[in-house]
């Protein structure tokens, strides 16, 4: 009977779980990597050769359409080659089909699942990409702010005398990121206003009226020109220096601005600055700017300074900002204040902003 | 191995009844295990006898794939030899393997030989679990599931394990997939909880060719080929990666692709620096499994690039932000009973947002503050000649907290404040500055002082404590010669907060202040405090 048992055995077979077949025709080793700009030579071993076509489709990572390449019988495999101008960061992707008889079947991967290798650049390409990846991939921006300040108005004898100026700038910003220099920045910047011909409380002149001869000063400039070049010291540290040119009341003057942040300027950061214009006055603030709204990054100024005129006591402006960004690059800004030379005074401050990237 | 010969050939002689009308099988269970033997409930009354082959075998409930019913099943533990069989129990000792799988209800079969030639009545023979239910006509994806399912009754774990990883790994697309994965999954579970497993340390003998990448791209999916030397000796193959210097690794099954190439991504969330390393354990027809491509202990190694350390620390957007707003009065003359006009006060108010950076650099604060008072003398009587001297302050401030690197003990943090601001004279500058023991939202004792132009100092001891998580509460003690830089007074103040919800925290203040026995008042504050 034992010997009836294991002849059972023998008969019963241990249950094998089917392999899948074995693929035949193409058996290609994708590389790991790929060097940017030189040609990816691709290799494949193929068996029945005469009997299809063997091809090789692909494209830059991003784009949207296929290119084709045959591939072609070397010494004892078959290759295709991707031309180095094709071979470009973040990466290629890739599928191999065969067409036989008219008929295209995939060979290894496929159009809805390509394989992708990885092209990588060096540091600072890398740096580029996630620098452009958080501009959106805008290299240039259009921007124009304007604003009023008020440091309020001053009782003399039966008049009021104000104590305000505006401030418009427009400019436009080209992100070179040839690092160290990040970007380049031009404008153009208004500065006028009235302001109290005296240190802090208007002069007796103004009992007369602000309009009395050495009462009230004009400040400011109408045309200053800019040049900024903003070095990226290191990724998130950036220090921007500007060189300003304004034409004053007497003749033209020259100015500097320089701001040390570390961040993003329209998200999370924070910045410490200053700006100084000969005759207009100079000033330094302090910035920190959040970006946890969600679509609402705001920022905090505290800023000390006697613009509009060096004549002027320093005061103190404390600012609060409010954007909005929109998908097509447009960001729209609101910004309200308050500006004091003083305890006693004080005056509100408001302006707008807008800033296109392309 | 010699295990599963045995356990097979015990099964054949099992499914074949007719073999021998006069033997039968005793089915019992295990009733007891011990440190190295295990007891069932068949002995001599069953015709169990010293030497008798034990089939053990462990009851399962299973899932049939195309239907969902449930299905009992069965898997081979493994087998013994009775060493020693009383009247109604029989004991088997086992060797260490084999015991630690064995478990109480675990179903116990002995082939009993008998002498005599007594038909034993036809054994009923289940039917097979794939037979539950009729189902007429299938197409060809439910058919190979089906036909699956038929190899693997009476298969162990990593059979049918290796069986459905490889169906899955080929049909990924398959309507049925879902519901395998899912069954998957509970084998694992089961497999894992019988014997909890690692990568098997052994070689699979399916070879993989591979072209492994030596750098990635933090954030970045990282796409990884293999291809198979001999399809037909591999089932499946799964891709186990970790972070570099990670103690577990993460599996994901391969999906195969026209028989000889096996395709994986290792998702960009798990692309990080300093790197991440991965091996692939193959399974093979017989259900063996072992590494196949680098292995768990020598992985393939992608170094990733870290992100750069400064605007990691800017790049969070949650929890990382908070608005206070505060507003306070302190009255230094209010229980003041004294004759004449002592009026001696302070009111402010401010409004702040902090960003947590973490890390060193704790947080940074900027805010406005309005600050306004009128006295600061505790024995000046004030008329309309010699009126109260007033104070006020108008100002913006800037802060930056450090948290310096302790390596034992709570955390200790410092901040430093600085004030621009104009008072009755102009720009008034101030610092202040504030050593704190402990986390600053949780148990702290922090110490600060403050000094700004025009106004005086202000320097204070507060503990803070959460007596319940929603109920922050601090206690401060403070010395102080503001408005005016006038007379030292102090002020003790609690502030009770309630953690209303997650994002907002209103707050209360209290607070008694003088500069001397008569001359002191009671004060009170209110707060805000938004989290997001």
């Amino acid at each position: 009977m034992r010997t009836t048992l294991l002849t059972s055995f023998v008969i019963a077979a241990v249950a094998a779980v089917a392999a899948p077949a074995a693929a035949e025709g193409v058996r290609h080793l994708p590389p790991a990597e790929a060097t940017a700009n030189e040609a990816l030579r691709l290799t494949a071993l193929v068996s029945r050769a005469s009997e299809r076509t063997l091809l090789l489709r692909y494209r830059p990572v991003g784009a949207t359409t296929w290119s084709q390449v045959e591939f072609a019988r070397g010494d004892a495999e078959w290759i295709a080659t991707v031309p180095a101008e094709e071979v470009v960061p973040p990466g290629v992707e890739y599928f191999i089909a065969s067409a036989q008889d008219g008929q295209d079947s995939p060979e290894f991967a496929s159009a809805e699942a390509p394989h992708q290798i990885g092209i990588y650049a060096d540091a600072k390409e890398l740096r580029r990409r996630r620098d452009l990846a958080r501009a959106g991939d805008r290299r240039s921006r259009a921007r124009v702010a304007g604003e009023y300040v008020s440091y309020g108005t001053r009782e003399a004898g039966e008049h009021t005398i104000v104590d305000h100026y505006y401030r418009v700038d427009a400019d436009f910003s080209y992100r070179l990121l040839a690092y160290p220099l990040e970007e380049i920045r031009f404008g153009y910047t208004r500065l006028e206003g009235y302001v109290p011909q005296s240190f802090r409380a208007p002069p007796p002149s103004c009992n007369a009226g602000e309009t009395t001869p050495g009462c009230r000063l004009y400040a400011g400039f109408k045309v200053g020109g800019w040049f900024e070049l903003g070095f990226g010291l290191a990724e998130g540290v950036r220090l921007d220096l500007r060189g300003i040119v304004v034409a004053n009341q007497e003749s033209a003057a020259p100015g500097a601005r320089a701001e040390l942040r570390t961040g993003e300027l329209d998200g999370n950061h924070i910045a410490l600055g200053f700006e100084v214009i000969s005759d207009v006055g100079g000033s330094g603030f302090f910035r920190l700017g959040w970006d946890t709204v969600p679509e609402l990054p705001m920022a905090a100024t505290v800023e000390v300074t006697d613009f509009p005129a060096t004549s002027r006591a320093t005061g103190v402006r404390l600012m609060y900002d409010l954007y909005h960004p929109f998908p097509n690059g447009l960001r729209a800004g609101v910004r309200l204040g308050y500006a004091a030379r003083d305890q006693r005074v004080g005056g509100p401050t408001a302006g707008l902003s807008a800033s296109f990237d392309f | 191995m010699k295990r599963l010969l045995a356990a097979t050939i015990l099964a054949c002689a099992l499914a074949v009844p007719g073999a021998a009308a006069a033997d039968e099988v005793a089915v019992g269970v295990v009733v007891k295990v011990d440190t190295r033997e295990i007891y069932v409930n068949l002995g001599g009354q069953k015709g169990v006898v010293d030497g008798a082959s034990l089939r053990l075998k462990r009851p399962v409930m299973l899932r049939h794939p195309v239907t969902r019913a449930p299905v009992k099943d069965w898997l081979p533990i493994g087998t013994a030899t009775i060493t020693s069989a009383g009247d109604k129990l029989a004991m088997a000792v086992l060797d260490g393997e084999l015991r630690a799988q064995v478990a109480v209800g675990d179903i116990a079969e002995i082939y009993v030989e008998r002498e005599e030639a007594v038909a034993p009545p036809p054994r009923p023979i289940a039917p097979p679990p794939d037979e539950t239910g009729p189902i007429p006509k299938v197409d060809a994806d439910t058919a190979a599931v089906l036909a699956v399912w038929r190899s693997l009754a009476g298969q162990n774990l990593d059979r049918r394990i290796g069986a459905w990883e490889g169906w899955l790994s080929a049909n990924p697309q398959s309507p049925h997939a879902a519901a395998i994965r899912t069954d998957l999954d509970a084998l694992r579970a089961q497999r894992e909880a019988a014997s909890p497993r690692r990568p098997t340390p052994g070689r699979a003998t399916v070879q993989l060719a591979h072209e492994g990448p030596t750098r990635g791209e933090a954030g970045r999916d990282l796409p990884l080929v293999f291809v198979v030397d001999d399809p037909s000796t591999l089932v499946s193959a799964s891709l186990h990666y970790r972070p570099s210097g990670g103690t577990t690794y993460q599996r994901l099954l391969l999906r195969r692709e026209g028989g000889m190439y096996l395709r994986a991504t290792i998702p960009a969330a798990a692309v990080t620096a300093p790197g991440v390393e991965y091996f692939v354990e193959a399974a093979v027809p017989r259900g063996e499994s072992g590494a196949a491509f680098a292995s768990s202990s020598a992985p393939s190694r992608v170094t990733v690039e870290p992100p750069p350390a400064v605007l990691e620390k800017f790049a969070g957007t949650r929890h990382r932000t908070r608005l206070s707003i505060m507003a306070s009065y302190m009255d230094f003359a209010n229980l003041d009973d004294r004759a004449g006009d002592r009026t001696d006060r302070v009111g402010m108010g401010e409004i702040d947002v902090l960003y947590r950076l973490g890390g060193t650099i704790y947080g940074v604060r900027a805010g406005f503050g309005s600050y306004r008072g009128v006295g600061g003398f505790a024995n000046r009587t004030w008329t309309d000649v010699e009126p109260a001297p007033e104070r006020g302050f108008q100002y913006g401030y800037a802060e930056m907290e450090l948290r310096l690197p302790v390596k034992k003990g709570p955390p200790v943090g410092a901040a430093g404040r600085f004030y621009a601001g104009v008072g009755e004279e102009g720009l008034a500058l101030g610092a202040a500055g504030r050593v704190r023991l402990g986390d600053p939202d949780a148990a702290n004792l922090s110490v600060g002082i403050s000094a700004v132009e025009e106004l005086g100092y202000f320097s204070d001891l507060r503990l803070e404590t959460r007596p319940d998580a929603r109920l922050p509460v601090g206690i401060s003690v403070g010395v102080t010669d503001q408005p005016g830089q006038g007379d030292l007074g102090v002020r003790l103040a609690a502030d009770v907060g309630w953690r209303a919800l997650s994002w907002i925290q209103p707050t209360l203040r209290l607070s008694w202040q003088g500069r001397t026995a008569v001359h002191s008042g009671v004060g009170a504050g209110l707060g805000v405090v938004f989290d997001w």
